[in-house]
């Protein structure tokens, strides 16, 4: 099925590549970074990349958007998985696979508390963490922010944060919301 | 990218399969893989994703040891 947003789609995926596929041996960690870079500057790989080094996910998203009756991999689709359901994946990979580090793999909502150059420090329920802004360059302070590995992946509204927490019983902290508020 | 695990086909069924995963039997949606019972898929969250040949479900299987 087509992914019609690839970008959205890379800029979700491709943070795991160091950890997984590169670690695996599939790829280079030469073609990983190269592959990073293109995104960061919204430049789609070539095609099939995804099909190729993320089945799982792609395959999971066309279950998704088959069930929503689409015809495509819209960017509601994109994100249906990786802030809904793909938590629930990396933990049955975990339980069953355990070649993956159930923590870092995961998707989190986080709230940016410093920018610094090209990266931001984001407080999320694994603690107050640096990561990259090279998909989302213009966070700025107190902008609620979907995180993974090392990335911060895009904004997100607080509503959608509140229902990824509850999905994946990772919520913002109190203390964040209070801090939003102030 | 995520490594599904890989379990055999044992019996298919409308819409669901069941596979043999280490020794247990698990029941798929199988919307997604047009298999039959001796066949090999990947699956995740209990969806059958895709179908893999025996030596590439070797291989995944042994990766996952």
């Amino acid at each position: 099925m087509k992914i019609e947003d690839r970008i959205l789609f890379d800029k979700y995926a491709f943070p795991c590549l160091n950890e997984t596929d590169v670690k695996r041996g599939r790829i280079t960690q030469e073609l990983a970074d190269e592959l990073t870079a293109r995104v960061s500057e919204n430049m789609e790989p070539s095609d099939g990349l995804e099909e190729r080094l993320f089945p799982v996910a792609v395959s999971m998203c066309t279950f998704l958007a088959r069930k929503a009756n689409k015809k495509s991999i819209d960017a509601d689709i994109i994100r249906e998985y990786f802030l809904l359901t793909h938590n629930k994946v990396v933990d049955e990979q975990a339980e069953l696979v355990r070649d993956v580090d159930p923590i870092r793999c995961k998707t989190y909502p986080g709230m940016v508390v410093k920018v610094e150059g090209g990266s931001a420090m984001v407080e999320t329920v694994l603690g107050s963490r640096s990561y990259k802004t090279d998909f989302e360059k213009n966070v700025k302070k107190g902008d609620i922010v979907v995180v993974h590995f090392d990335h911060i992946v895009e904004r997100i509204t607080e509503r959608m944060a509140e229902i990824m927490g509850r999905a994946n019983g990772t919520e913002l902290r109190k203390r964040q919301k209070d801090r939003s508020i102030s | 990218m995520c490594q599904a695990p890989v379990g055999r086909v044992i019996s298919v069924g409308d819409k669901k399969i069941t596979v043999k995963y280490k020794g247990k039997t698990r029941k798929l949606n199988s919307r997604l893989a047009d298999v039959k019972v001796g066949d090999y898929v990947l699956f995740s969250l209990d969806i059958a994703i895709d179908k893999v040949d025996e030596e590439e479900a070797r291989m995944i299987t042994s990766r996952m040891r």
